[in-house]
C-alpha cells in the first residue's frame, strides 16, 4: 500500500516539486520563489480539502445515522440537534465554506466520533505515528545507504546480487502480512517482544514534551520507561523499516553507480585518493540529492502506510485514526488527516528543494 | 524470557506474602503480570468509545466505564440479570405503572464527599432526557420531579413496566449536579459539560477516572469515598483498546487479565491456562426480509419468506458461533421474560424450502444480502455467517449476492428500510422484553423491514397490549404469544443468540457478563 | 529510446542484460514463478482439487495430504482458494497498471505537449493527488463507491496515475526540444501528427518499463485494500481478504501464511522481471 505511492523507478524523474525549481534562480529571487511555493502549497491544501469533502459526501450513507446510536437516530429531535450542532443542516457549499473559514483560523472542527476537536485528536495520534515513522526512516537511511554503497562498489559480484535480492524482497513484502508474521513469531511464539500498545499496561506515560514516548522518557531521564517504550516500538518500526530499507538500498545503489561513473570520481580515484575519502567527499555528496528526494518521498508514504501496521499492533497513531475516521464517515477527521499528511508532504518537498542548494553548489550558482 | 518473567514475578509475589510487607504502591507495573496482586487489573477490549458523559454515551465500552464511575438508582446483581435491586434508592410504583417513587438510601456520597441528594437525581435524569444525546430516548415520556430532599417521583404518560430496568442502565447514572453545572452542565441542548466529563468523573461509583484516551486506554482508580454496597478489589483498572487477535495473545500470556472481545473460534482454541465464562448473551442475530414489494418483490412474498426460513440450516450456522451460543428461539433472547422455549424455534426443511422457493418464483432470481462488516456482535463475524447463509440458500435454489459495507455506510439503508435482505443483530437497550416490541409491524425496527402497521393487525394488537400490561404472568403469556406469531409470520428470522465469552486469568474471580454493561469492574475479585 | 527497435529481439536482449550470476539460478526461478502464476491464472480454476467456494470440509483443519494448505473458517479448501485467487489478483493488477498508464500518459502528454496553463493546471492536480495520503484517498474512494473489486481498482487508479503523468510529461518536454521533433515541426507537421509520429513511439518504451515495475505495487495496493475490507467481497477468494480473515485466527498459522506467500511470490517475481526488463531496455539504468 504505502509502497504504491513511492516508485523507486519514478523517483529518478523530477520530484513533484522540482518542476518548480527548473530554470535558473539567483539568491535574490529565492524569496520570490519561496513565496510562490507557499501560495501553491496553500492552493494544493485547499485542493486536498475539496477532494476529501466531495468524496466523503459522495458516500451513500448518512453520517448522522453512523454517529448516533440506532435508537437515537430514530428520534427526529436528537437528529435535528446533532445536525444543528455540527452544521449539517446547511447546504453542502455552505458547509464547505464554513470549514474553510474555520480552517483560516486554524480550527479543524470537532470530530463526530470522538466528540473532541480534530486538532486535539491529531495532536495525540501524530507523535505516536511519528515515533514509528522517524525511527523507521532513520534505520532505513543508515542500513539502506550502507547496503546501497556496498552493492554499488561490488557491482556484479555475489554480494551485490544477494543485496539486490534482499532489497527486492523488502519492497515486495505486503506490510500487513509481515506485521502479523513478526508479531506472531516474536511476541507469541518466542516471547522476546512485548505485547501491543506503546507501553506496558500500568506504565505511566513520560511527561509530555514531544509526545514520542522514547524521546520524552530520555528527556525526563526515565530509563525504565525508555526501555519499555523502545521495546514496544521495535516491531512496528521493524516492519516499516524492512520496506523502506529495500527502497533506499535499491535507490542509493542506483545513484551511487551513476556517480561512480562520473569523470570527477574516476579522476579522484585515478589520483589515488583513499577510497573512503573519495566516497565521502565526492560520491556521497553527489548522490545525496536524488537520495534525499527519495527519503522525502519514502517518509511521506511511511506516514500513510502506517494504517496497515498500526491496527495489528494496537498503536494509537494517525493510521488507525484515519482508518476509523474513514470507515465511520467522520468527515472532519478525514480532512484533518489529509491536510496534515499534505502539509508534511509538501513541507518535505520544500525542505528537500532548499537543501539542494546546500548540498549541490551548482544549484546555488545556477 | 517469558518463563523467567513469571518465575521472577512469582518470587516477588511470594516474598511479598512471606514478609507480609504492605503492598507498596511503587511496585513495578510489570510485577502484577500473572500474579494474584490486587494492585491493578488489565482488561483488553476493542474500543467503541466516544464519550464517558453518562448522558451521552451509548457504546459498550463507554457503558463499562460509566458503570464503574456512576451509581444508578436501581441496578442488577452481578449474577442475575432479571431482578432489579436497589442501589442509590428503593422504589415503589402505583398499580398503573405510571408513577414511580424513589427514596434515596441515606448517607451515600459522591467522590468529593458531598452527599447524593434528590436535586442531583433530578438534574441527572432531566439532563439525560433533555440534552438530546444518544441515550435520551431511554426516558421518553418521563417526567422527573423532586418531592423532598430524599424523594423523587417519576411520572410516565403511558404505563411503563420497563422503567425500573431502564433506570439501571449506566446512562441513567447519577452525577454530582453542582460539579457538572460548574463545568457547563445544563439539562437541555445547551449543555457543555461533556469535555469536562471526559476528563473527570463526577459520580458516586466505586471508581474514579484517572485518565481517558478514546484511542488507547482508560484508567480508573478506586474511589476512597465510596460507601455503597459494592467492594472493589482492584486499586487500578486499566481498560485497553486491543485488536481481538492481540487480545488472545495478551490474555494467554498474562499481559492482560481479562479479554472481552474474543471470537468464538479464538475461545475454542484458548490455552488451558485461561478460564472462560461462556454465557448466552442477550444479543440476537437475525435476518430481515424486506416486506416492501417496491424494494424486492420476492422478499415481500410470504411464501418466499417461508422458503427462506426453511432453507436455513440452523444447527450448521450454530457451528460457527461457538461456545455459549444457541439457536435464537425467537427475537426475545433467553434470560428475558417471555422468551420462547426451544420447541418453538424455527426448523430446517430443505425439501419444503426448495418447493416453496420454486413456487414463489424466487428460485433462479438474485437477491442481495447486506450486512455491516466492521462490527462483530460478541466476536461473531457477520461476514462468516453471511457466507454460510449464502451457501445454504443456494442449496434451496435461492441465489444471494453478498453486499458487505462498513457499519457507518450500511446503517442508513437499514434504518430507512432499503435492504432486500439484511443480516443484523439487536442488543437490548435495557433488560426488559418491551425493548423487542420494536420489531412489531409499524414499530421502529419493523419499518426497517418495510413492515407497515396494517400489514399484520393480529401482531400489531399483541404489541399494543404487551406495551401496557403490567402484570407479570399476563405479560409473560402475551410476550410468548407475540413471539410465536413473530416466528411464524414476521419478516424477521431469528438466527443465533451468540455466546458471550469473557476470557480471564484464573487469578480473577467473580467474572460475570452483563448484557448492558458487559462487565462490572467493581464486582471482580481476586483468587 | 529503443522502443522503435523490433520487438522480437526484446526477450533475448532482456536475457543477455541480466547479470550472469543471477541469470542462472535466481533469475530462472523468478521467471518460472512468474510464469507459473500466469499459467495458474488461466488454468487454475479448472485444476483445483475442490470448489473454492464449497463449505464441505471440516473447519480449521491443518495442512494435510487431502488439503495441502488446510481449510479455513468455513471449511473451504485453502489450496483451491489460493490458486483461484491468482486470477483475481494478477488480472486486476494488470488492469490497474494498464489503466494507470493510459490515464497518466494521456495527462502527461497533454500537459507536456500543450504546456503553459494546461500544463500548470494538470500538474497542480497531479500534485494534489500526490500530496494526498495514498491509503486514505483510496479508502475514502472505496467507501464512497462501495466495496467491490472493480471499485477497488477505480480507487487505486485515482492514486496510481500521477507518477506516469509526471514521467511522460518530462519525456514529452525533453522530446519537444529534440532535433527530430523540431525539424518535423519545421517541415510543417501538425501538432497531432508530430505527437503521433515522433513523440508517442518514443515515450512508449520507458512507460512500459515503468508499468512492468509497477505490477507488483499494484498487486500490493489491491490486496491491501481488500485486507481493509474495501476490495473483494466475500466469498471471493482474494488473497488480501483471506489474510484479513486470518488475523483473528492467527494461531491457525496456515490461514494467513499461504495467501501471504502467494502475494509475496507474485510481487517479487514480477518486480524481478520488471527490473530485468528495465536493465535490458534502458542503457542508462542498465548498469543498475
Amino acid at each position: 500500500m504505502s509502497q504504491d505511492s513511492v516508485r523507486p523507478d519514478t523517483a529518478e524523474s523530477p520530484s513533484p516539486s522540482s518542476t518548480l525549481t527548473r530554470g535558473r534562480r539567483s539568491h535574490s529571487s529565492l524569496v520570490r520563489y519561496l513565496a510562490r511555493r507557499l501560495i501553491i502549497t496553500a492552493v494544493l491544501l485547499v485542493g486536498i480539502t475539496l477532494v476529501t469533502f466531495t468524496l466523503t459526501n459522495l458516500v451513500p450513507g448518512d453520517p448522522v445515522a453512523a454517529a448516533l446510536g440506532q435508537r437515537a437516530a430514530d428520534d427526529p429531535a436528537i437528529v435535528a440537534q446533532f445536525r444543528a450542532q455540527y452544521g449539517l443542516d446547511k447546504s453542502l457549499p455552505e458547509q464547505y465554506w464554513a470549514y474553510l473559514t474555520r480552517l483560516a483560523h486554524l480550527n479543524l472542527g470537532t470530530s463526530w466520533q470522538t466528540h473532541r476537536p480534530v486538532a486535539q485528536d491529531l495532536a495525540r495520534a501524530i507523535p505516536a505515528t511519528m515515533e514509528i515513522a522517524l525511527s523507521a526512516i532513520v534505520m532505513a537511511i543508515i542500513v539502506g545507504l550502507v547496503l546501497g554503497a556496498v552493492s554499488a562498489y561490488r557491482r556484479g559480484r555475489i554480494s551485490d546480487q544477494v543485496l539486490r535480492l534482499i532489497s527486492l524482497l523488502g519492497i515486495s513484502l505486503p506490510t500487513f502480512w509481515t506485521a502479523i508474521l513478526v508479531f506472531y513469531i516474536f511476541y507469541y511464539k518466542l516471547g522476546i517482544a512485548p505485547g501491543s500498545g506503546r507501553l506496558s499496561p500500568g506504565m505511566p506515560a513520560p511527561p509530555h514534551v514531544t509526545g514520542m514516548y522514547t524521546l520524552d522518557a530520555l528527556l525526563a531521564g526515565q530509563g525504565e520507561t525508555f526501555v519499555d517504550a523502545a521495546a514496544h516500538l521495535a516491531l512496528p518500526s521493524l516492519v516499516l523499516t524492512l520496506y523502506t530499507v529495500g527502497l533506499l538500498t535499491r535507490f542509493s545503489r542506483m545513484s551511487f553507480l551513476e556517480v561512480l561513473d562520473k569523470d570527477f570520481v574516476r579522476a579522484a580515484r585515478a589520483k589515488g585518493l583513499p577510497g573512503h575519502t573519495v566516497f565521502f567527499r565526492y560520491v556521497l555528496r553527489a548522490a545525496a540529492i536524488p537520495i534525499l528526494t527519495m527519503v522525502g518521498l519514502a517518509f511521506g508514504s511511511l506516514l500513510s502506510g502506517t494504517v496497515l501496521v498500526e491496527s495489528i499492533f494496537s498503536w494509537p497513531g494517525l493510521g488507525s485514526y484515519a482508518y476509523q475516521a474513514a470507515s465511520k464517515l467522520d468527515l472532519l477527521a478525514v480532512m484533518g488527516v489529509g491536510l496534515f499528511v499534505g502539509v508534511v508532504y509538501l513541507g518535505i518537498n520544500l525542505v528537500v528543494d532548499v537543501l539542494y542548494g546546500f548540498i549541490d553548489p551548482r544549484v546555488k550558482v545556477g | 524470557m517469558h518463563r523467567r518473567h513469571i518465575i521472577l514475578t512469582s518470587v516477588v509475589a511470594a516474598a511479598t506474602l512471606v514478609l507480609s510487607a504492605c503492598s507498596s504502591p511503587s511496585s513495578s507495573p510489570t510485577s502484577t503480570t500473572g500474579s494474584s496482586s490486587t494492585a491493578q487489573i488489565v482488561i483488553d477490549t476493542t474500543f467503541d468509545i466516544k464519550t464517558i458523559d453518562p448522558g451521552r454515551e451509548y457504546e459498550p465500552t463507554g457503558q463499562i466505564v460509566v458503570k464503574a464511575l456512576y451509581d444508578t438508582l436501581l441496578t442488577f446483581a452481578d449474577d442475575d440479570t432479571t431482578t432489579v435491586i436497589p442501589d442509590l434508592a428503593t422504589y415503589t410504583a402505583n398499580a398503573d405503572l405510571t408513577q414511580f417513587t424513589f427514596t434515596l438510601a441515606p448517607g451515600r456520597v459522591f467522590a468529593d464527599g458531598s452527599p447524593v441528594t434528590a436535586d442531583d437525581v433530578v438534574f441527572s435524569l432531566q439532563r439525560l432526557e433533555g440534552m438530546k444525546g444518544n441515550p435520551s430516548f431511554l426516558l421518553d415520556g418521563v417526567t422527573v420531579t423532586k418531592v423532598d430532599d430524599s424523594t423523587i417521583q417519576l411520572t410516565t404518560t403511558d404505563p411503563n413496566p420497563a422503567l425500573p430496568a431502564t433506570l439501571a442502565t449506566p446512562s441513567a447514572g447519577i452525577m454530582n449536579s453542582k460539579v457538572v453545572k460548574d463545568n457547563g452542565g445544563t439539562t437541555d441542548e445547551t449543555d457543555a459539560a461533556e469535555t469536562f466529563l471526559n476528563e473527570n468523573s463526577a459520580g458516586s461509583g466505586p471508581y474514579v477516572l484517572k485518565t481517558m484516551d478514546v484511542a488507547s486506554q482508560v484508567v480508573l482508580t478506586k474511589n476512597p469515598a465510596y460507601n455503597g454496597p459494592q467492594t472493589a478489589t482492584y486499586d487500578t483498572v486499566i481498560l485497553r483498546n486491543v485488536e481481538p487477535a492481540t487480545q488472545k495473545m495478551n490474555v494467554e500470556r498474562g499481559d492482560a487479565q481479562i479479554a472481552l472481545g474474543l471470537s468464538p473460534d479464538q475461545v475454542a482454541s484458548l490455552a488451558s491456562t485461561v478460564k472462560v465464562e461462556s454465557t448466552p448473551s442477550a444479543t440476537v442475530v437475525f435476518l430481515l426480509l424486506n416486506a416492501d414489494p417496491t424494494v424486492n418483490a420476492y422478499t415481500a412474498d410470504p411464501q418466499c419468506v417461508k422458503a427462506i426460513k426453511e432453507a436455513i440450516d440452523y444447527p450448521s450456522l450454530l457451528e460457527l458461533a461457538g461456545a455459549g451460543a444457541s439457536q435464537a428461539t425467537g427475537l426475545v433472547p433467553t434470560g428475558f421474560l417471555g422468551a420462547l422455549p426451544a420447541s418453538d424455534e424455527l426448523t430446517f426443511d430443505l425439501a419444503a424450502a426448495t418447493s416453496n422457493a420454486a413456487a414463489c418464483g424466487i428460485a433462479g432470481q438474485k437477491v442481495t444480502l447486506s450486512f455491516p462488516n466492521d462490527i462483530d456482535p460478541t466476536g461473531l463475524s457477520l461476514s462468516t455467517l453471511a457466507q454460510r447463509i449464502q451457501v445454504q440458500l443456494q442449496a434451496a435454489g435461492i441465489t444471494v449476492d453478498l453486499a458487505p459495507a462498513p457499519f457507518a455506510t450500511e446503517i442508513d439503508p437499514y434504518r430507512t428500510g432499503k435492504e432486500q435482505i439484511g443480516l443484523w443483530y439487536w442488543n437490548p437497550d435495557y433488560m426488559d422484553p418491551a425493548n423487542y416490541l420494536a420489531f412489531g409491524p409499524g414499530q421502529s425496527v419493523g419499518l426497517r423491514a418495510g413492515w407497515q402497521a396494517d400489514a399484520d393487525p393480529t401482531i400489531a394488537d399483541l404489541v399494543a397490549q404487551a406495551y401496557t400490561t403490567g402484570d407479570e404472568t399476563q405479560r409473560q403469556t402475551l410476550f410468548e404469544e407475540w413471539g410465536k406469531a413473530m416466528n411464524a409470520d414476521s419478516p424477521f428470522i431469528p438466527l443465533i443468540q451468540p455466546g458471550s465469552n469473557v476470557a480471564h486469568q484464573p487469578s480473577v474471580t467473580n467474572v460475570y457478563y452483563n448484557p448492558t454493561w458487559l462487565i462490572n469492574v467493581a464486582g471482580l475479585g481476586a483468587a | 529510446m529503443d522502443a522503435a527497435r523490433p520487438k522480437r529481439r526484446l526477450l533475448s536482449r532482456v536475457w543477455r542484460k541480466i547479470p550472469p550470476e543471477i541469470r542462472m539460478p535466481v533469475g530462472a526461478v523468478a521467471f518460472v514463478i512468474a510464469l507459473a502464476w500466469v499459467v495458474l491464472c488461466v488454468v487454475g480454476p479448472s485444476i483445483v482439487p475442490y470448489d473454492p467456494l464449497a463449505q464441505t470440509l471440516p473447519r480449521f483443519s491443518p495442512p494435510s495430504s487431502t488439503s495441502w494448505f488446510g481449510t479455513d473458517e468455513l471449511g473451504r479448501d485453502l489450496f483451491s482458494r489460493v490458486i483461484a485467487g491468482a486470477r483475481i489478483t494478477i488480472s486486476l493488477a494488470l488492469l490497474l497498471v494498464t489503466a494507470s498508464m493510459l490515464v497518466g500518459s494521456i495527462i502527461g502528454v497533454v500537459a507536456g505537449f500543450f504546456g503553459r496553463w494546461v500544463d500548470e493546471v494538470l500538474m497542480r492536480v497531479t500534485d494534489v493527488v500526490l500530496a494526498f495520503p495514498t491509503v486514505i484517498l483510496a479508502m475514502v474512494t472505496a467507501a464512497a463507491l462501495g466495496a467491490s473489486l472493480f471499485n477497488a481498482v477505480l480507487a487505486a487508479l485515482i492514486v496510481s496515475w500521477p507518477p506516469y503523468a509526471r514521467v511522460v510529461r518530462s519525456l514529452v518536454l525533453s522530446l519537444r526540444e529534440a532535433d527530430f521533433v523540431s525539424s518535423g515541426r519545421l517541415l510543417g507537421f501538425s501538432a497531432v501528427r508530430s505527437m503521433r509520429v515522433d513523440v508517442l513511439p518514443n515515450i512508449a518504451g520507458p512507460t512500459l518499463v515503468m508499468a512492468s515495475l509497477d505490477i507488483g505495487n499494484a498487486a500490493l495496493l489491491l490486496s491491501g485494500l481488500s485486507f481493509l475490507g474495501l476490495g473483494a467481497k466475500p466469498p471471493t477468494p482474494e488473497w488480501g481478504s483471506m489474510i484479513s480473515a486470518a488475523v483473528v485466527n492467527f494461531d491457525k498459522w496456515w490461514l494467513g501464511l499461504f495467501p501471504g506467500l502467494a502475494i509475496l511470490t507474485v510481487v517479487i517475481s514480477f518486480n524481478f522481471l520488471g527490473d530485468a526488463l528495465r536493465d535490458a531496455f534502458d542503457p542508462e539504468a542498465g548498469r543498475v
